[in-house]
């Protein structure tokens, strides 16, 4: 939608998942938008380096959030949360509404 | 009787009136609240009540209207709708015990249940603590149906250290709010 603010659409997808979220890792940000793990990863390293992005290991994977150091965390993620709102509503429901509360085990989804 | 038509909140004055008789109480909470609120905009297939009597004395009752117990959920044969007693005490973020606010009559029982604004911070708990948006969304299609207290919500989030995420609610409530006029 705005790619061109973060570069390309790749990273405006791995930032607009963070941002809706919180945190997220490579394989499930590379699922909900159909990309390719080594697209998505690549863009994730770009964004920690550049300390926008930080890393934590759990288990096996990095777990990325948004640097908490960053100056412009606040209006960065403000930012994004607009541009959130302006997602047709098909594509919230599709990429943006991942149950995140936990369902006791055996319990069906609602 | 219950049967397939049997609604969520007819369901649960059933099973408030079996409890009263047997001398307890239950106040409903979760999605079932918010399936009530928002004349099933969201529809939820469970009913949470939450209830300071013994689980085995529940179950006693919940067989008496033909229900089955199924690990901790309570399935009836003639409704899809399943019934838990989660653990209590009813809580809303840091806020615990929290008094249930709302009730609502069904002919001459009354269902206690969360007010729709104890119901918009109990869905914005999950929003802000698990990131959960469908309950973002959930808290919004209460406050467009009913009327909640928005400076106590405002108060509540200041208090749970979520002040940006509650601009994140207003934000889209103003949005949704726009579209539907």
């Amino acid at each position: 939608m705005y790619s061109a603010i973060f570069g390309n659409e790749t990273a405006e997808k791995v930032l607009l998942y963070l941002a809706n979220y919180g945190e997220g890792h490579t394989r499930a940000i590379a699922t909900t938008f159909s990309l390719s793990t080594s697209q998505v990863y690549q863009q994730l390293i770009r964004l920690e380096k550049e300390g926008i992005l930080v890393a934590k290991p759990v288990g096996r994977t990095k777990v990325f959030t948004f640097n908490p150091r960053l100056a412009i965390r606040k209006p960065l993620i403000a930012l994004l949360e607009d541009i959130l709102l302006l997602v047709p509503p098909e594509d919230q429901k599709k990429y943006f509404r991942d149950r995140r509360r936990p369902r006791k085990t055996g319990k069906e989804l609602s | 009787m219950i049967n397939a038509k049997t609604t969520r909140l007819q369901l649960a004055a059933e099973i408030t009136k079996a409890l009263e008789k047997n001398g307890m109480s239950a106040v409903l909470v979760g999605g079932a609240v918010v399936s009530i609120y928002t004349d099933n905009e969201y529809e939820s297939k469970d009913l949470d009540f939450i209830s300071s009597a013994e689980h085995k004395k529940i179950a006693q009752v919940m067989k008496t209207l033909g229900f089955e117990a199924e690990g901790k959920n309570f399935c009836h044969p003639n409704t899809n709708l399943s019934v838990e007693f989660p653990s209590g005490p009813i809580g809303i973020g840091d806020r615990v015990p929290v008094k249930p606010e709302g009730q609502i009559k069904v002919g001459n029982i009354t269902v206690i249940l969360f007010s729709p604004t104890q119901s918009t911070m109990d869905r914005l708990s999950w929003f802000y603590f698990n990131n959960d948006r469908q309950c973002l969304d959930q808290a919004v299609m209460i406050a467009l149906k009913q009327p909640v207290d928005f400076k106590e919500i405002k108060k509540w989030s200041l208090e749970e250290g979520m002040g940006s995420k509650f601009e994140v609610f207003m934000n889209t409530y103003k949005n949704k709010l726009a579209k539907k006029e």
